[in-house]
């Protein structure tokens, strides 16, 4: 009996143990992949204006490249066939970033996945299907996990600064709302017709488990700075 | 003499004061005399060429005004951004301020906008600011204060795509995107990752090891 009390006790202490150290390297694997994923969006950004620099036509592919926008949210102003290399329409994958979230006041810096599965939520934020694409004039929606990446959010007030760098622009943000929502409130997701920025996570911040509610950042266009017009 | 002096100093004061009062009183020539006088929007004769590719501008007519002899629709509209070409992009809204539709236009040389009757450049407004765009009546345009030399900014037309052509360099990459044309998801994604689970279930187990021991030892 006492043999398989120690035993019972011993696999309890490890398998204890084990979770632990699985979170902890969960959480050093997520704040890895959010760093990889932002030097990569520099990487990108660097190819870009390299091929800007070098042919303007290329600029516009490398740019439409980088977005990696699925092809739901193609723009309507980049041409859909721009010679032999753009017939075809560019779809995101999950490790495609497509922008840099930044809110200097709470030192929040997380990439943004094209979609909000669950492998791009482990490396960042993710943008919510059927919202408008970064850089546009619509409500960018943008999601990610309040335990990780977003519990930061807790301290954003009314007032705060948000940038959405992008690869060819970046879009500055001021926090004009702050809400909690019930899961099927998908009205703040909607298009008011005017630039802003919507980011979405769980209520309450500490609870295990699926929240019940979720906390709203809702962000209107504060400037916006056009990449200088190329030569 | 000093007298003299002394009065000569006086009443040219008092005449420069005088000067100063009346001039005071001109009133400003760039602001309308008379640009409240009430009038219906029922009343108002729209353009036919700005209804029929604007339609629901009629619904965004906040009130009818009469200034210097003609009539001026009154729109409210919010501030949404200058883009790089100078062109600007407004929101005009009904009078619940619910987004009618949004315009694009292309301000004529000089042009400004006026917050509380203060000129600002279009490049100075931040996306909080609502100013009054007027519509003078029969035509096609918007004018930022309702005076007969108003200067007004150009409507823009919605752009269609088009392919430019090969020799056509292509301009900025995509700052006028549309929304997605995926429908809204039904719920609001759940952001709960399988983290705090791990590490729950982890400090749990190892009680539980720890609640053994403490048995066996007792």
């Amino acid at each position: 009996m006492l043999l398989v009390m120690k035993i019972v006790e011993t696999s309890l202490w490890v398998s204890g143990a084990l979770l632990i150290a699985l979170y902890c390297l969960a959480l050093v694997w997520g704040e890895s992949a959010r760093q990889q994923g932002i030097a990569a969006f520099d990487e990108h950004k660097q190819q870009q204006a390299t091929a800007a620099r070098s042919s303007p036509l290329a600029s516009i592919a490398a740019a439409r490249l980088a977005h990696t926008l699925p092809a739901s949210m193609t723009p309507a102003l980049v041409p859909q066939s721009i010679g032999a290399h753009w017939s075809a329409p560019v779809t995101a994958t999950d490790a495609d970033v497509i922008a840099v979230l930044r809110i200097a006041r709470i030192q929040l810096e997380v990439p943004v996945g094209a979609n909000t599965t669950e492998p791009v939520l482990l490396r960042g934020a993710g943008l919510i299907a059927g919202t408008a694409a970064p850089g546009s004039v619509g409500n960018v929606s943008i999601a990610a996990h309040r335990d990780t990446f977003f519990r930061g959010l807790k301290d954003v007030v009314i007032g705060d600064l948000i940038e959405l760098e992008m690869l060819d622009r970046s879009d500055s943000y001021r926090v004009a709302a702050l809400s909690v929502v019930k899961p099927t409130d998908v009205y703040v997701l909607a298009d008011t017709g005017e630039a802003a920025l919507t980011l979405v996570t769980c209520y309450p911040f500490y609870f295990v488990g699926n929240a019940p509610q979720r906390f709203i950042v809702r962000a209107v266009a504060n400037v916006v700075h056009p990449q200088p017009p190329r030569r | 003499m000093k007298t003299l002096k002394a009065t000569r100093l006086t009443l040219s004061l008092l005449g420069l004061a005088i000067a100063g009062a009346v001039a005071a009183q001109q009133p400003a020539t760039d602001f309308p005399t008379e640009r409240t006088k009430p009038a219906s929007c029922d009343d108002f004769k729209w353009n036919v060429d700005m209804t029929r590719e604007h339609p629901r501008v009629i619904d965004a007519c906040q009130e009818a005004v009469t200034a210097d002899g003609s009539t001026w629709a009154r729109l409210a509209a919010r501030f949404v951004r200058v883009q790089s070409d100078g062109q600007v992009v407004f929101s005009v809204r009904d009078k619940n301020d619910r987004v009618i539709e949004q315009v694009t236009m292309e301000p004529a040389p000089g042009q400004v906008a006026y917050i509380d009757d203060r000129a600002t450049e279009f490049n100075r407004l931040s996306t909080t600011d609502n100013i009054n765009l007027y519509v003078p009546e029969g035509e096609y345009g918007y004018a930022t204060q309702p005076v007969a030399k108003a200067r007004f900014a150009r409507v823009l037309p919605v752009v269609a795509a088009t392919a430019p052509s090969a020799e056509s360099a292509p301009a900025a990459p995509p700052v006028r995107a549309v929304a997605s044309e995926q429908p809204l998801p039904s719920r609001l994604p759940a952001t709960a990752s399988l983290l705090p689970w791990l590490a729950f279930t982890g400090v749990l187990l190892m009680f539980g090891g720890l609640t053994m021991r403490l048995r066996r030892k007792l």
